[in-house]
């Protein structure tokens, strides 16, 4: 039964050239605008603008800094070194996306055993940047704590010496150095400097960031589309007269609504496989960044499922459902940081946003494709799954009232 | 093939139908005649099983029919009011989704589809899409889809509504045919013509009761055999009737405001039952004498007319 229902709803999609063309354009544009937004121009430099700022000026700090302006980092970085007074004010004109210091006394901590700290200032105006300098200083404070667990008898000798030994110092950061150059694979983040610059002066604004912080609600929003089409013509079908025809065939009412139900899923899968399928190649994803897109579309498919099922569950006719949904869905997105990025968010409400479960397909699709590292399962994944899963079900025990109530003639 | 006991439905304080019980047997037509919301198609719908009775039993070829009676589903076949088929899709495919529901396929779906299109003569336009039909193609698709798979009970709910008379007439032909073939059908109109011509036995439904019930000839003979005079202007019809019967000596059928209906024996009593009313210093805007048809059997039976 299940089969026969299927057929007749994807022969209809085949017959609807239209939506069938939207349903294939439709991830090919949300890649177009990803890869515009995050992806250079051809033959243009990746460099990100930093300025290093070495107060210490030990050779422990010389060799941080080297790191940063090692040949193979300076595909990434456009490293300055320059005074603390300059760089700030280059930051404040937009034309350095980050000052990296190196405090005074930090070596004297680091090679003691005590807490020891480097300082990151970033330029909020670009987003991007400030994601690739805070992995990179992550990657970076994770490897100086890494030598200090690994090597605490060379550390603690360069400590008694009270004069450090370059060569020791090197071969320390050798290992270490290994370790920063496979991870950069991991900061491949594709991203024009000269290009985003360009912008910048010519608008004043940061235009990449703000298309980023709508990208994924021009996501959500075609693939709600997409299914709201699926239970709009659901809809239709109950109010004249079809779903009576079908149920007065063997054909059961639960039948019905799981035929509709994997359909919206298998629609949202091909969106999903086309994505990828150009996704790939476009962003040289690796396998984890794949699994992570997966996770955001799947994620994203299930809330705008849900956002359906609930909707057209609720006891109102067709027409006011339309009218009211754009409400609905204004207001969810909103709140989800679906429809703006909790990053152009004021304060109390970016927190309150980027730290609830309904966020995690945002911040999953964002991170998937800006390549950048994230947990594949975190606490907030069990949260939003096991919470649109409950309302999932109980918007379609609704939906599937509403149909009965309708053939009672009381809707 | 089907039959019918105490059927009863009530939503809240509305009693939907009351008390409805009848049988239908292979080869019959039998309408249900009344106006819109009487209860015709609640009682289709319960025995359709889209809508559970609150009381009574429908049997259908010696089986009750419940919700998991699967079985008994099967030999029902459903006409709705509504073109319930998809319009993008052609009639070949529209009827080959409602056959595969009835678990139809291969060679035995092919053949039912290509003889119920023949049955509606619609074999020449089997591959266009059903948004291209007029909308009385359409119903009879509509119709072929309700008896694709053999079905030995159809329910028929207004299928000739909003199609024009050439349509109608087509649709009325295949329906005699289906009847001819050995299925009980069950057919609702509110255009008492249809009903006169085509059903066999005629249940009047009004207020979710039916107030009378047999052929045609059965019905007028409640009524009596003759002519009615019709009568319509601005009178008090009760007024009136008791102010003629002075004069005239003739059945009233029905009174009420600006309505005068009287029975007569034959078509000559109009001059005289017009010269009564001059009498009386009344005028009517309408005047109509005919033979005793459904609509007198519907006035007398139920006390309104039945519009359309």
């Amino acid at each position: 039964m299940l089969k026969v229902l299927l057929k007749k709803d994807f022969r209809k999609l085949a017959k609807d050239p239209l939506s069938l063309l939207f349903l294939l354009a439709l991830p090919l544009v949300i890649t177009l605008i990803a890869r515009s937004v995050f992806s250079p121009s051809e033959g243009v430099k990746f460099v990100v603008p930093l300025a290093v700022v070495d107060q210490d000026q030990t050779p422990l700090s010389g060799f941080i800094t080297g790191t940063l302006t090692n040949e193979k980092m300076a595909s990434l970085f456009d490293v300055h070194s320059i005074p603390l007074k300059m760089a700030k004010q280059q930051l404040h004109d937009n034309e350095l996306a980050g000052i990296f210091v190196i405090p005074k006394g930090f070596t004297d901590q680091f090679v003691n055993q005590k807490p020891a700290s480097l300082e990151l200032t970033t330029n909020p105006s670009r987003q991007i940047s400030t994601g690739i300098l805070q992995s990179t200083f992550e990657i970076l404070t994770d490897m100086l704590d890494g030598i200090r667990e690994l090597f605490p008898e060379q550390i603690k000798v360069l400590s008694e010496a009270n004069n450090l030994d370059m060569e020791a110092v090197f071969q320390l950061g050798r290992s270490a150095m290994d370790k920063i150059l496979k991870e950069k694979d991991l900061l491949k983040f594709p991203v024009t400097f000269e290009e985003e610059k360009s912008k910048k002066k010519e608008t004043g604004s940061s235009t990449n960031g703000i298309i980023l912080a709508f990208l994924p609600g021009i996501a959500f929003m075609s693939i709600l589309f997409v299914l709201s089409s699926v239970f709009k013509r659901q809809g239709e079908e109950l109010e004249n007269g079809m779903i009576n025809r079908i149920l007065v065939s063997p054909a059961t009412l639960n039948q019905l609504l799981s035929a509709t139900l994997i359909y919206s899923l298998l629609m949202v899968f091909l969106i999903q496989v086309v994505l990828w399928l150009v996704s790939i190649p476009l962003f040289h994803l690796q396998l984890f960044h794949i699994l992570l897109l997966f996770k955001g579309m799947v994620y994203m498919s299930l809330l705008a499922t849900l956002l359906n099922a609930a909707l057209f569950s609720l006891p109102i006719k067709l027409s006011s459902i339309e009218a009211f949904s754009s409400i609905v869905i204004i207001l969810v997105c909103l709140l989800s940081g679906l429809l703006v990025s909790p990053l152009i968010m004021p304060g109390g409400l970016r927190s309150m946003v980027s730290k609830s479960p309904f966020y995690t397909p945002v911040e999953v699709l964002t991170r998937s494709f800006t390549n950048k590292s994230y947990p594949l399962l975190t606490s907030n994944d069990a949260i939003f799954t096991g919470s649109v899963l409950l309302l999932l079900f109980l918007s379609l025990l609704m939906f599937r009232s509403k149909i009965n109530r309708h053939r009672a003639g009381k809707v | 093939m089907i039959e019918v006991k105490g059927l009863s439905k009530r939503f809240g304080d509305i009693r939907a139908v009351r008390d409805v019980s009848f049988s239908v047997e292979k080869g019959e037509i039998f309408g249900f005649l009344g106006p819109n919301g009487v209860g015709k198609t609640t009682s289709i719908q319960m025995m359709c099983g889209l809508l559970t009775p609150d009381s009574g039993t429908i049997m259908i070829d010696g089986k009750e029919l419940n919700p998991d009676s699967t079985e008994v589903r099967r030999k029902i076949g459903f006409v709705p009011q509504e073109t319930a088929l998809y319009p993008d899709l052609s009639a070949t495919e529209n009827l080959r989704f409602w056959g595969g529901l009835y678990g139809l396929k291969g060679d035995a779906l092919n053949s039912r589809v290509e003889d119920v299109l023949r049955l509606v003569e619609l074999t020449n336009r089997a591959d266009d899409k059903i948004a291209t039909y007029s909308g009385g193609m359409q119903k009879r698709v509509n119709l072929a889809a309700g008896v694709l798979h053999n079905p030995s009970l159809v329910f028929m709910d207004e299928p000739t509504a909003g199609v024009d008379p050439q349509g109608r007439f087509a649709i009325l032909n295949i329906v005699r045919e289906l009847a001819a073939s050995g299925k009980a059908i069950i057919y609702t109109t509110h255009y008492m013509d249809e009903a006169q011509k085509l059903c066999d036995r005629i249940a009047i439904m009004d207020l979710g009761e039916i107030l009378g019930m047999g052929s045609f000839e059965e019905l007028r003979d409640q009524v009596g055999k003759g002519f009615q005079i019709f009568a319509k202007g601005d009178f008090d019809g009760p007024k009136l009737a008791h102010q003629l019967r002075k004069e005239y000596e003739g059945e009233v059928l029905h009174s009420g405001r600006g309505l005068l209906a009287v029975v007569v024996a034959d078509a000559t009593e109009l001059g005289r039952f017009v010269a009564a009313m001059k009498a009386q210093g009344v005028n009517a805007d309408d005047l109509k004498i005919k033979e005793t048809d459904l609509e007198t059997v519907f006035l007398k039976l139920t006390g309104r007319e039945l519009r359309d």
